[in-house]
């Protein structure tokens, strides 16, 4: 029976966020808009949910006098991309 | 990008490998401005200091203090020059920061201790910003850094065991820096210029 896969991480735009913070320490709203290529409005409903769910944690401050929020990857949200990408790799077909 | 909420595992892969190519090209190793800075600072200082010894005598040798007094505010003005928009950290950045503050802290105490007993202080720092620059070059896998700090270790050991002139001494010094920091400096800011400019235009 094939695992099953994470409904959250089943969308383009989260999955997308949750590759790119899974590379790095943190990151910014505005480099995961250049990344992804989103809209703001698009990513910043996104953020939320992946938040909500506890696989990332949003920081928000400023940067000088700009607002800056910066995003990581919680433990639990490691754990879940890891377990999402085995679990991909099992509906791949075999060489 | 729009938001497909039904993605096929096969797509899934796709948008995970495009991510993590995307995210790369874009984290460049910003190594080369502290490189620069420091490289070319040390050698204005050392000459400096060759070219008063004559005339001040030893009192020249304070004018070590003018590395971190000029490279710290150096770099930190133009690292914020050069900010982006955006803002990103890695755990190579991390580290990055962790082992120059260490081994810097420790040149600089190593460097006022000179002042009250005598320490071969011009080898001992070359040899420590030799193995600060090779940890970075390893992880980073660097080759031209790697080869720099391999010769600036190698420069402070010679430094240390062949008796010479103090002023010779000191002039040796600042090309060893020059060599072990700028070459690879000016190198890895023209690579990356190249990268950068492919990335904004991929």
């Amino acid at each position: 029976m094939l695992p099953t896969l994470d409904p959250l991480l089943m969308s383009e735009l989260r999955l997308s966020i949750m590759s790119i913070l899974m590379r790095v320490e943190e990151a910014d709203f505005l480099y995961i808009k250049e990344v992804t290529g989103a809209t703001a409005g698009n990513i910043s409903v996104q953020l939320d949910k992946l938040s909500m769910a506890g696989y990332i944690e949003i920081e928000k401050g400023f940067a000088g006098k700009r607002p800056r929020t910066v995003c990581r990857v919680t433990q639990k949200g490691e754990e879940a991309f890891l377990a999402h990408f085995e679990a991909l790799k099992s509906y791949l077909p075999k060489e | 990008m729009a938001n497909n909420e039904h993605l096929t595992p096969q797509e899934s892969i796709r948008i995970i490998e495009q991510m993590l190519r995307d995210s790369r090209e874009r984290l460049v190793n910003k190594v080369e401005l502290p490189l620069l800075i420091y490289g070319y600072v040390t050698l204005f200082v050392s000459l400096l200091i060759y070219f008063t010894l004559p005339h001040i005598g030893m009192k020249s040798m304070y004018l070590w203090f003018l590395i971190p007094i000029i490279g710290n505010p150096l770099l930190f003005f133009l690292k914020r020059k050069e900010a982006r928009s955006y803002h990103v950290r890695t755990q190579t950045d991390y580290i990055s920061t962790v082992v120059w503050n260490i081994l810097g802290i420790n040149v600089l105490l190593l460097s006022i201790s000179t002042f009250i007993v005598y320490t071969p202080i011009l080898s001992l720092v070359l040899i420590i910003i030799g193995m600060a620059t090779a940890i970075m070059a390893f992880i980073l896998k660097i080759n031209i850094l790697k080869v720099s700090s391999i010769f600036g270790m190698v420069a402070g050991y010679v430094l240390l065991l062949i008796p010479m002139n103090t002023r010779v001494c000191i002039l040796c010094f600042g090309i060893a820096f020059f060599l072990m920091h700028c070459l690879p400096g000016h190198y890895l800011s023209i690579k990356n210029k190249k990268t950068e400019h492919r990335a904004t235009h991929s």
